[in-house]
């Protein structure tokens, strides 16, 4: 039986912080991170943010690369005159629903083996969003190992499986 | 402890220099520290050039070439480094250590961490060496501004030959002294206010906190190092 590639924590503040350092420091490279408030960085404009993670771990700014972003882009549904405004503003200028969206694409962008998710990344996205980034991240990221921790579930869509605290309490102590 | 691990965690980021992004990061810094401060350390060692100067010829009637000499052995071995130092560590080390302190504060630290990309490589290995080499470069410049202003103090129109005749009368190793200098103050003054910007409170009143610390511990490392200079000058 192959284990389940999407796993929900029910876990909240220390529990949480020392779980999602526990898992990105398990696995080396790139990785997928939707955080549920902020998530890029406020020094850095919107593009450069976008393949920071792929670039710092050698990935090449390609053709391939291009096209994914905007693929990535057009399924969200920004057509070009409006991305590239985008792809040109500061963090500052973003609200939290695009903001949200941008860390799917970065996401995206960056081809990580392993996503690790905040649970308020759902809750606070609407619907649309959601729907757009779930089948943008699903065609993309088809063999992605995804985490997700947070309280509250995440939608059903998704498809994550609930996984016992104890597990998780278990993988921390180790 | 915190500098002490860092310090040892340093080198090893190192092969992250082949990652654009860091040297990004690099350029950037290198920027703000070093092409930025050029007019201040310029102006600095123009005015020490010509204080000293106008203090050993004028007021206590030292010769002209022996004016130089001593302003040149002031400045390759002390007052370049230090001043420079000092310049940096007023203009760039708080400006350093608020910025890093306020992506602490913001989250933004984790980010980096959630995403796979080590802050210590990412961060600070960028701001060290910038400011190791921007310390170095700017020493020299400090240098040769004040040796061209009390050179022409001394000697007005001959100031390129009272110049010329300064190699002669200084040792190679004092002309190597400065540089040497440069890099290790500027290295203290980024690992200090680097150390101060990633640790500390996680409150928004934590950032100007960390940047006058970063300023008073920078300020503290550098006189301690030139003391060591110093001591291990008269040693040799």
């Amino acid at each position: 039986m192959t284990p389940p590639q999407r796993i929900w924590y029910a876990c909240d503040g220390k529990v949480r912080d020392a779980a999602l350092a526990h898992f990105a420091a398990q696995q080396s490279g790139p990785k997928g991170w939707l955080a549920g408030e902020g998530g890029l960085l406020g020094n850095l404009r919107v593009w450069e943010n976008m393949i920071l993670a792929a670039a710092h771990h050698g990935a090449a700014l390609d053709a391939a690369m291009e096209a994914r972003l905007q693929q990535g882009l057009a399924c969200l549904g920004w057509d070009a005159a409006a991305s590239s405004a985008l792809f040109q503003s500061t963090v500052a200028a973003l609200d939290g629903e695009t903001t949200r969206k941008l860390l799917a694409l970065r996401t995206l962008a960056a081809q990580p083996a392993l996503v690790l998710v905040q649970c308020e990344w759902f809750h606070r996205s609407s619907t649309a969003t959601l729907d757009a980034c779930r089948m943008m991240l699903d065609q993309g990221l088809p063999n992605a190992r995804w985490i997700a921790l947070g309280t509250d579930a995440p939608p059903a869509a998704w498809g994550f499986q609930s996984a016992p605290l104890s597990e998780l309490n278990h993988a921390l102590e180790r | 402890m915190n500098l002490l691990r860092l310090l040892w965690r340093l080198p090893s980021t190192l092969p992250w220099l082949l990652r654009w992004t860091v040297r990004r990061v690099l350029l950037k810094q290198l920027y703000f520290s070093g092409v930025q401060a050029i007019p201040l350390i310029v102006l600095v060692g123009v005015a020490v050039g010509a204080i000293i100067v106008s203090q050993l010829h004028y007021a206590i009637g030292q010769s002209g070439e022996g004016s130089l000499k001593l302003l040149a052995i002031v400045t390759l071995s002390e007052l370049a480094p230090l001043l420079t130092a000092i310049v940096l560590t007023a203009r760039s080390s708080s400006a350093m250590s608020s910025e890093l302190a306020l992506m602490r504060v913001t989250g933004e630290i984790d980010h980096l961490r959630l995403q796979g990309i080590d802050p210590v490589a990412y961060l600070v290995l960028p701001r060290v060496l910038a400011m190791m080499v921007a310390s170095c470069l700017l020493s020299c410049y400090f240098a040769l501004a004040a040796l061209l202003t009390g050179a022409f103090g001394v000697g007005n129109l001959n100031w390129l030959l009272e110049l010329s005749r300064l190699p002669n009368a200084l040792p190679i190793s004092m002309l190597l002294w400065c540089p040497i200098k440069g890099l290790v103050f500027g290295a203290a003054i980024a690992v200090v206010a680097c150390n101060r910007g990633l640790h500390g409170f996680a409150s928004s009143n934590d950032v100007p906190i960390a940047a006058s610390q970063a300023v008073v511990r920078a300020f503290t490392a550098v006189f301690v190092l030139d003391l060591l200079f110093i001591v291990l000058g008269q040693m040799r």
